[in-house]
């Protein structure tokens, strides 16, 4: 086990936006959240990643490498990013004024270590770690096939690449567990398919958990599917189990008539 | 009528072969003359008890409204269809001039180092006051280009840690006859320490609530240090304040001038070399990254509320700095020297230079401090004019003078493998 979510509520004022929700993820999955817009998806993800304190329940994140296991729950998001937690946003969120090479290299910011200090003396780690974080984020972009705009301003990207970007800046953060959230959102069918050869890529080395609302992505990656509807879990399973849920389906296509 | 509808429609025709803007400027004038008629033309002589019609001015209004929107639709038109400027022989020779830039770097830096360090001695002193000026508004500039430019924290209350470091120097050096040397260090302290002061409450606020903080920390501090005589001496300020030590050696009033124009030019060098570096490394990197996207930044890594503290810090001794060095320059400081319009100016040096961009707060500095000398006679109106320019730039040129140009890296497979 990778990621544990323990009994986790989150409630807006009267909205119960997340209602007592328990999932876990196992090293080397890729796991699927699904459900209907506002299902409380977004804010499990939020939760987990420390934007939102949840009012209830507990995430645990175990690193076997390391040997660590993390409380989230009260964590910072930048601590959890360092717990090597790392997630790409549903309205793609880049730093749109710097370079693409330089968002990457942003990403490796907790791999590093000099300080303002080092910088302005440039001292030996300063130099050294300059030198390592522009080869290996130019390493990461060509693993994600953006090495040709390293130097491109990211607002300049087409909407496909800018994904793609922010995937491979999350990716820089080296984490275990990759939280994407509509990754395949406004992609047109080539687009996904390259996006689903990118996270079969990725799954050898890193443990995904996925929003998505393209069901033949979701049906075609994903190990195993959580279903939520209004803030509930609703069903789990695999994927041809959630195909033929009857919860699943009245959820998605409302009830029968004679039902 | 029909006739009179038919002669309408004939002389639209007309009009229609004339170029658009010709038109619009006539409109311009006309309604700024109907405008102004009753304060510019009907005058009433108060000994005679007449009124003069000044019938002169009107003209006056007309073609000066007519010439002025006529150049100002001109060039939105040229701004507008900018003809691709590849050719031509300005573009060749800039062209020509970067490319020596580019292979010949250190020798052009080196001249151009000698010639700023020549000038003062072959200027008058008055001049090389001015410049004085501008080179402490540059230090300035640069960082509150690293607080506004880099970090995107909004500062309208940037002067204030320039007083503090102009009031530290004035203080140590009336009570207790501490020197600049020593000093400057300790005005760069206590700046970084009135800096976090501020940044501790707001670094949850972004954007305008920021802008409003900082803009009253800002009177706080004006009003803290006209009000609290026993201490600060109100608004009489102070007085005597000594000039940089040079190792016991005493220099003429002229010496002096020069010696302190030395002095800024140096700490400019550093300021902007610090800068630079900052800017690309790792931390430069946030606080980019910050500006740009706080809740990605976050989910990066960064620790959002530190690295803001970081940048006020950074920013807040860097005007430090400045202070003391503004101090030792004047020999006198007070309270106005610090006021609202002073953090204005600094920054419209950033905005009209181009955010982030080191090259634009040098231009901005000599358009904002140097310019303004030579416009003595127009004092009473410089705010207006400084309105005006700040309108036509966000025209004409949105990112600044000197915008920005990003860093590219070149990367080849054989460095990594060295």
């Amino acid at each position: 086990m990778i990621m544990s979510v323990e009994n986790l509520s989150m409630v807006f004022g009267g909205l119960r936006a997340v209602d007592d929700v328990s999932f876990h993820v196992n090293k080397g999955e890729v796991v699927a959240l699904i459900g209907p817009n506002g299902a409380g998806k977004t804010t499990v993800f939020n939760c987990v990643t420390g934007l939102y304190v949840p009012t209830h329940g507990d995430v645990f994140v175990y690193d076997n490498e390391n040997v660590t296991e993390h409380k989230l729950r009260g964590m910072t998001p930048d601590q959890i990013t360092r717990a090597r937690l790392a997630r790409t946003f549903q309205n793609i969120r880049l730093f749109d004024e710097m370079t693409v090479l330089e968002n990457v290299m942003v990403g490796f910011h907790v791999k590093l270590k000099s300080r303002l200090f080092d910088a302005i003396i440039r001292t030996s780690l300063h130099k050294k770690e300059e030198k390592s974080v522009l080869a290996d984020a130019y390493s990461v972009l060509e693993y994600f096939q953006l090495e040709e705009h390293a130097n491109d301003v990211a607002r300049s990207l087409p909407y496909g690449y800018r994904r793609r970007l922010e995937i491979a800046r999350a990716y820089a953060t080296d984490p275990i567990l990759l939280l994407l959230d509509e990754p395949a959102a406004g992609l047109n069918p080539s687009e996904t398919e390259e996006l689903s050869k990118l996270i079969i890529r990725l799954q050898k080395e890193i443990t995904i958990l996925l929003i998505e609302h393209d069901m033949s992505m979701v049906m075609k990656l994903a190990d195993r599917i959580y279903v939520m509807d209004h803030g509930q879990l609703l069903a789990h399973g695999s994927p041809d189990e959630i195909k033929n849920d009857k919860d699943v389906i009245s959820a998605y296509l409302g009830e029968p008539i004679d039902a | 009528m029909s006739k009179f509808i038919s002669n309408l429609r004939r002389s639209y025709r007309l009009l229609q072969g004339v170029p658009k803007f010709l038109i619009q400027s006539l409109m311009v004038s006309l309604w700024f003359a109907i405008l102004t008629f009753p304060i510019m033309v009907i005058q009433v002589n108060y000994t005679a008890n007449t009124v003069e019609w000044q019938w002169g001015r009107l003209l006056l209004i007309l073609f000066g409204g007519f010439a002025g929107s006529f150049i100002w639709f001109l060039a939105l038109d040229r701004k507008d269809n900018k003809p691709s400027n590849t050719s031509g022989t300005y573009s060749v020779i800039k062209g020509r001039l970067l490319d020596y830039y580019a292979s010949h770097k250190k020798l052009v830096m080196a001249i151009v180092f000698a010639i700023i360090l020549l000038i003062p001695f072959a200027s008058s002193s008055y001049f090389t006051r001015v410049l004085i000026s501008a080179m402490i508004m540059m230090v300035l500039g640069v960082g509150l280009n690293i607080v506004v430019g880099f970090g995107g924290l909004l500062n309208l209350g940037y002067a204030a840690f320039y007083a503090v470091g102009a009031y530290t120097y004035g203080l140590l050096n009336y009570h207790f006859g501490i020197g600049f040397w020593i000093a400057l260090p300790i005005s760069a302290f206590t700046s970084v320490i009135a800096g976090l002061l501020v940044a501790l409450p707001v670094i949850r606020l972004r954007g305008d609530y920021l802008a409003i903080i900082t803009l009253a920390f800002g009177e706080i501090t004006r009003i803290v240090l006209e009000n609290w005589g026993e201490f600060t001496f109100g608004p009489s300020g102070i007085k005597g304040i000594d000039k940089p030590g040079l190792f016991g050696i005493d220099l003429s009033p002229r010496g002096e001038i020069i010696y302190v124009y030395i002095v800024v030019f140096l700490v400019l060098l550093l300021t902007i070399l610090i800068s630079r570096r900052m800017e690309n490394s790792r931390i430069g990197r946030t606080w980019e990254s910050l500006r740009e996207n706080e809740i990605a930044a976050r989910s990066m890594g960064i620790n959002v509320p530190r690295t803001k503290l970081l940048i006020f810090a950074v920013g807040a001794c860097i005007a430090g700095v400045a202070g003391a060095l503004f101090a030792t320059n004047i020999s006198y400081i007070n309270p106005k020297s610090f006021a609202l319009l002073e953090s204005i100016k600094i920054l419209c040096v950033v905005v009209l230079g181009g955010m982030g961009s080191i090259p634009g707060v040098i231009v901005g500095s000599i358009v904002l401090q140097v310019i303004p000398e030579w416009l003595r006679p127009l004092q009473d109106y410089r705010l207006l004019v400084f309105g005006a320019l700040l309108v036509v730039m966000m025209i004409f040129k949105p990112n600044g003078l000197f915008p920005k140009v990003r860093k590219s890296y070149v990367f080849t497979k054989e460095e990594s493998e060295q």
